[in-house]
């Protein structure tokens, strides 16, 4: 339904893409899941099958709708393709408070970021499964806010199971995003660009000149 | 460390070898058919030979002769034995590999705790697998590049060199209505990549670059075309129309079957325009005025590659010409299938090297392959990119299946892509990129020039395109604009001179050439010509050895051809699938469970799908179905009134005359 389709596309006032990053295991799709779905499952899947999720949130009166891009598992071998990285706006540096590497390996997943995203994209470090017990935490917390500091980025630790802290983080990179894009006034980096939908082209309002056209 | 450590699991339906454009399709359509995918490349980048590399690494490819650095993992080769005894010095040597593993920036520390290792219990035990199996070594083939020519020009400012994507196949795009861009649509692959449309395309006449009409009423504006030309192109075009749509008179079969060139001269098309439907509109290769060119159009394949044209010419918004080109660089193509197949749950491991196949000593069908690391994967099906090849000489102690391989070197082998067709001649394809500081033309960004076959010298027998991009498709810095060219080419050096002189011909203005556009015939000069910042030339082979694998029902896939289309190449990446999975439809789509959250991308997709599929495969405007009768109606009317303004004009003019 076209008219379905143009009036959900002007439905908004921001369009966000959002990156999640992060080693394998640490939980990027349940925090995805959870944010986009409400749902949690504690059963191990590898990411299949989850490309993107879109939400769409209202922050200080503005509509804005978060596209949150997977890995796809693309991480599990360090194989992220560049093409991930384009157009992302923010990323989400995931890491798993019971597992020290997935923390150390956040410096690497930054240098991938510099070297593939655009430089002004916003960061946000997050410690996922926050819940575990005390016993099995292998990061701390101040370990976690170090880092943070040190990258000049925000820092959460959540828990997408129990919903800890999973809608405060996607609204604090989205409400950082949007008043960068307000004060910048930011152009898109290639302004003339397009998508391969069913954008109705010339074409398609006037058969005419689609012909010999 | 899971990143250099065993893949589990270890058995797949299909391995793919190389992430080139056509590995990562037929990967991509594997895994949408619910196969089981591995998807390996012994580079640490994506896109093997269809990729596009910064300025620093395009740097490095050119010193090292046109090849990439040895596979990383090569160095650690006399460890491998170490890491396959057991989980715990897979661990140990992970130091090792940082330390050795030069061309990664990466050093991603352990982070599985060996979780994964440990389910490979006692890996030297023999598998049963292998039982019956035979190793056929392989390497990579490094010299499928020749007389690369770099250019640097000193204090030359050329920017932020990280935004630079230079094409090693270029200049490659794609038409809008294509099959591609229908396979992108029904993978899901479109979400993944993004894409500039083409400004312009010009045709260097031999004498002017001249602004080729992409649409009906460009052709009806253009002052350059007589009244009586304008209708013959209008009278022609109808035909091929009605042709698509099984309509108007039959045309026979030895027509359809003779060279689309006479076909066009019988339809009294002016030569120019002949030209220009050739060289501009579809796209061939070689010669097509030279009788004696065993590689002629035919008149059905002409018809097929206008119509396509045809249905290109305004499909999408913000494409104001039948082509496409993808941002950041063609390299995003085989990356946006890659991410496709990812999502369907292939498994992509990069900086994986193998050193050999594992064959079926009875049935010789290769089973699988021994990774350089020392792991056996096992598959049904091997697909591998161009590069793989059987190693030969005395220190490889090939099996005698291999030896028997060896012979068959002189054997026709059966070539699927459509380079074959272009016969001994055409070896070779020159490519030429250049930076510069300026664009051909103002106000342009993104352009095309076609050079027909002996417009830059006596001795051009084959098309030089040229196209030029700018941060506008994302692949330079702003400010800066990218020339690339090629031609088919032999071994001998007539490639690169040829490219030269249409580079010259190209940045030699304000004073020596003029451009005509088709709505004023004004001529429109720069203040003064662009400059070369940069460049490199190259040459690239079309055919390689690694056929011979075919033997042993391995599939290869082509190395990028010399065509400015994808067209070919996915005609021979298609049949690949069909022998591979023959009963298996080429990428189904299929609908994802999270799909249904998002209602206006999956009516986009679906209906474009459709649409596609309709314009596409069969005909330009499809014999209606009953909603689109109103434009159907509003098309007829509209060309009556063109007619009509045309007869009009021509009264007018003749009413001058006398």
């Amino acid at each position: 339904m076209a008219a379905g389709a143009a009036r959900a596309r002007a439905d908004y006032d921001y369009l966000i893409k959002l990156l999640l990053i992060g080693d394998s295991g640490v939980g990027k799709s349940c925090l995805l899941l959870r944010f986009s779905d409400d749902s949690f499952t504690t059963s191990f899947i590898t990411t299949i099958g989850i490309d993107f999720k879109i939400r769409t949130v209202e922050l200080d009166g503005k509509r804005i709708k978060l596209q949150i891009w997977d890995t796809a598992g693309q991480e599990r071998f360090r194989t992220i393709t560049t093409a991930y990285y384009r157009g992302a706006m923010g990323i989400l540096l995931v890491y798993d408070v019971t597992d020290e590497s997935s923390f150390n390996n956040i410096r690497n997943w930054i240098r991938n970021i510099e070297q593939h995203a655009s430089d002004n994209v916003n960061k946000i470090l997050v410690g996922n499964k926050a819940d575990m017990d005390e016993s099995k935490r292998a990061v701390t917390t101040a370990r976690g806010q170090a880092l943070a500091d040190e990258f000049g980025i925000k820092f959460f630790e959540t828990s997408a199971k129990t919903n800890y802290n999973v809608e405060d983080v996607f609204y604090c990179i989205a409400r950082d995003i949007k008043q960068r894009l307000a004060e910048t006034d930011s152009k898109p980096e290639a302004p003339n660009s397009l998508k391969v939908n069913n954008e109705p082209g010339p074409n398609k309002g006037k058969q005419k000149s689609a012909c010999c056209s | 460390m899971e990143m250099d450590g065993f893949i589990e699991p270890n058995s797949f339906d299909l391995i793919v070898l190389g992430t080139g454009f056509p590995e990562s399709i037929l990967a991509a359509a594997a895994a949408n058919a619910g196969c089981s995918v591995l998807h390996l490349d012994h580079q640490d980048f994506y896109g093997a030979h269809w990729t596009s590399l910064t300025l620093p690494q395009f740097r490095t490819w050119a010193a090292a002769g046109g090849s990439f650095d040895p596979p990383p993992a090569s160095p650690k080769e006399q460890d491998s034995g170490v890491s396959i005894t057991s989980s715990g010095s897979v661990l140990e040597s992970a130091g090792d590999l940082k330390s050795s593993d030069k061309s990664s920036a990466d050093s991603f520390v352990d982070q599985s705790n060996g979780k994964v290792n440990e389910e490979i219990s006692n890996p030297s035990a023999q598998d049963p697998r292998e039982i019956g199996l035979e190793t056929i070594e392989v390497k990579y083939d490094n010299d499928l590049y020749s007389d690369v020519q770099l250019r640097e020009v000193e204090g030359a400012d050329l920017g932020a060199l990280r935004f630079y994507n230079l094409d090693l196949s270029g200049p490659r795009l794609t038409f809008c209505g294509s099959h591609l861009v229908n396979l992108l649509l029904r993978s899901g692959a479109n979400h993944y990549v993004e894409f500039k449309g083409v400004d312009a395309t010009y045709l260097w006449t031999g004498t002017v670059l001249s602004a080729v009409p992409s649409s009906r009423a460009d052709i009806f504006k253009d002052k350059s075309l007589s009244l009586s030309d304008k209708r013959f192109l209008m009278r022609f075009f109808r035909l091929v129309t009605d042709h698509a749509n099984g309509e108007g008179a039959e045309i026979p079969k030895e027509t359809l079957d003779s060279p689309f060139v006479e076909f066009m001269r019988l339809q009294n098309l002016p030569a120019s325009m002949q030209s220009i439907i050739l060289y501009a509109i579809a796209l061939v290769d070689t010669d097509q005025f030279d009788e004696s060119s065993p590689y002629r159009l035919t008149t059905e394949d002409g018809f097929r590659k206008l119509t396509l044209y045809l249905s290109s010419v305004g499909k999408f918004t913000n494409a104001p010409t039948a082509f496409l080109y993808p941002l950041y660089g063609a390299g995003e193509l085989p990356q946006a299938f890659c991410r496709s197949s990812a999502v369907n749950g292939a498994l992509y491991v990069l900086r994986r090297p193998i050193k050999a196949v594992l064959v079926d000593k009875e049935t010789s069908e290769c089973r699988g392959v021994h990774t350089l690391n020392g792991q056996s994967l096992y598959c049904k099906k091997l697909i591998v990119g161009p590069s793989v090849v059987p190693t030969s000489g005395p220190e490889g102690g090939l099996p005698s299946l291999a030896k028997e391989i060896s012979h068959s070197v002189d054997a026709p082998v059966e070539a699927a892509s459509v380079k074959s067709s272009l016969g001994e001649a055409y070896t070779k394809v020159a490519r030429y990129i250049c930076i510069t500081d300026k664009s051909l033309f103002e106000g342009q960004t993104t352009l095309l020039v076609i050079f027909p076959p002996k417009t830059i010298s006596v001795n051009q027998s084959a098309v030089v395109r040229a196209m030029q991009l700018s941060n506008a498709a994302a692949v330079c810095p702003d400010g800066k604009y990218l020339l690339q060219l090629s031609t088919l080419c032999s071994d001998a050096a007539d490639g690169e001179e040829i490219l030269k002189t249409a580079v010259d011909i190209l940045l030699a203005r304000p004073d020596e050439q003029k451009s005509v556009t088709p709505e004023t015939n004004e001529e429109s000069y720069l203040s003064s010509s662009p400059k070369v910042l940069w460049s490199v030339a190259f040459k690239q082979a079309l055919q390689t050895e690694s056929k011979k694998l075919t033997r042993l029902g391995i599939a290869v896939c082509d190395l990028p051809n010399g065509a400015l289309d994808c067209e070919g190449v996915l005609t021979a990446t298609e049949k690949i699938f069909t022998e591979c999975f023959p009963d298996t439809e080429f990428f189904k789509k299929v609908v994802r469970p999270q799909e249904d959250e998002f209602e206006e991308f999956d009516e986009e997709v679906e209906a474009s799908a459709e649409e596609e599929q309709n314009t596409a495969t069969d005909s330009l405007q499809k014999p209606v179905p009953a909603k689109d009768g109103d434009s159907k109606q509003q098309n007829m009317e509209g060309e009556a009134l063109e007619e009509k303004a045309l007869s009009e004009e021509e009264e007018k003019a003749k009413a001058e005359d006398s």
